[in-house]
């Protein structure tokens, strides 16, 4: 989870900014990013374990990094793309005016501007990665999720409980957190 | 001095703007006048190359632009829109700021500059560290004039730049806009669709026309004789009301004269 997010945040934000002006690159990336997250968890694991396997990676951290990274490509470029689109194209225009050159542009304009929009879109992927890697226990990536699955397979409810109890917290401390980093972004910006 | 020599401007087949020859006379305030699409906007946007020209010359001074860096030459030409277009995310004195610090001024000197720039535009002082959204329509667009005015540029581009503000308000921002420029003497060049504003403001009008400037010169000279019948009708019936107001008695006689010789 610790690498898998800031994995994806590079790529989908990378992404974002090379897609946010082409209407037809962003929709084949969406539609990619979107395919990768229709394929079920456990069955996605079904595909990277072989496919990692032969690298010698099969099980453990490496499928569930790589996994956890890939379903949240889809929520911060989305974010990303929307957010970055959504930038009032009077003040690019005018920035663009001012003699801004275009890099000064991207970084000093449109990503602080689409900034809430993003941390919106990590804050999806944090909370649904914390649910996969809890699944990842599965596959030997350890975690919390052991205990869920421990409790069950051994009808120790009081210890599969806690460990959900405790993935659950960990959902809400973490959509929290960054509920609150957006709204701080958005005042700090002057947005809000 | 601007000069505008054979401009033309193509999407694919569609001819946006076409061969517009114009000279804009340094100090004077130059307006693009003419319905919605004509291409007044676009001959804006030639001049500091926000959109490239696909045949003709624009010169600045005696330097053709085309020979120019895009971004040195948007640095010494101002622009206001009429969206305005501030930075959302920077308080006001970092909106004024903006081209004196990409012009690399040292800081007492932008310090100094953005203070002057918000006296011009008679707004206190004790909104620099407010952001846009804290301000209304009428200070936010006083402060898009501090800021294109804020690097000193000889040349400042107005596209609908009092459109958005409420009609009570707009001919005395107009009136104030005219006096901060005849003081300045900065050469201005204002895109609009609003003939009052035209005739009121404009030193100069260049009257646009599905892509071509159907006739050009001083405000009373098209009023008193409109070159063709698109330019006549654009006027409308009561130019001479009008030129009346603009308080040139001989030209208004002239033009009496001539209405009664023909009738």
């Amino acid at each position: 989870m610790l690498w898998a997010l800031p994995l994806a945040a590079v790529v989908a934000l990378g992404a974002g900014l090379a897609f946010a002006d082409r209407p037809r690159g962003a929709a084949v990336a969406l539609g990619v990013a979107n395919v990768l997250t229709t394929v079920p968890s456990v069955a996605l694991f079904g595909l990277l374990i072989p496919l990692l396997g032969s690298l010698g990676l099969g099980v453990g951290r490496p499928p569930a990094i790589l996994a956890v990274a890939l379903y949240s490509v889809l929520p911060i470029l989305r974010n990303a793309i929307v957010g970055l689109r959504g930038v009032d194209p009077a003040v690019i225009e005018a920035a663009r005016a001012m003699g801004l050159p275009d890099a000064a542009i991207t970084w000093r304009v449109r990503l602080p501007l689409a900034l809430p929009v993003i941390l919106a879109g990590v804050r999806t992927a944090v909370v649904m990665g914390i649910g996969i890697t809890a699944i990842a226990a599965y596959v030997g990536a350890g975690g919390l999720g052991r205990w869920v699955f421990g409790g069950i397979r051994r009808s120790y409810p009081e210890m599969a409980l806690a460990g959900a109890l405790l993935i659950s917290a960990l959902a809400f401390a973490g959509d929290a957190v960054l509920a609150w980093a957006q709204r701080l972004a958005g005042r700090r910006l002057g947005l809000a | 001095m601007i000069v505008l020599d054979g401009v033309t401007k193509r999407y694919g087949d569609r001819t946006i703007v076409s061969e517009v020859s114009l000279e804009l006379r340094e100090g004077e305030l130059t307006v693009f006048l003419g319905p919605s699409g004509c291409g007044k906007t676009t001959t804006l946007k030639l001049i500091n190359r926000l959109l490239p020209l696909t045949a003709g010359r624009i010169l600045i001074g005696s330097q053709d632009i085309a020979g120019l860096e895009p971004i040195a030459l948007r640095r010494r030409i101002g622009y206001v829109i009429q969206e305005v277009g501030l930075f959302p995310h920077y308080r006001i004195f970092d909106n004024v700021a903006l081209v004196p610090r990409l012009l690399g001024w040292p800081r007492e000197k932008i310090d100094a500059r953005v203070l002057e720039m918000l006296a011009l535009v008679n707004l206190p002082a004790d909104l620099l560290g407010r952001f846009p959204r804290e301000l209304s329509g009428g200070q936010r667009q006083r402060v898009g004039v501090a800021r294109a005015l804020a690097g000193d540029p000889d040349i400042l581009l107005m596209d609908e730049p009092f459109g958005a503000v409420d009609p009570q308000n707009r001919t005395f921002i107009q009136d104030e806009f005219k006096r901060i420029q005849r003081r300045l003497g900065k050469t201005v060049v204002m895109v609009t669709h609003d003939l009052d504003e035209a005739l009121r403001l404009g030193d100069s009008v260049a009257l646009f026309n599905a892509g071509r400037v159907e006739q050009s010169g001083a405000p009373a000279d098209l009023l008193a004789e409109p070159a063709t019948a698109f330019v006549a009708d654009f006027l409308g019936g009561d130019r001479l009301t009008r030129l009346a107001r603009l308080r040139c008695p001989d030209k208004l006689e002239a033009a009496a004269a001539e209405l009664l010789a023909h009738g």
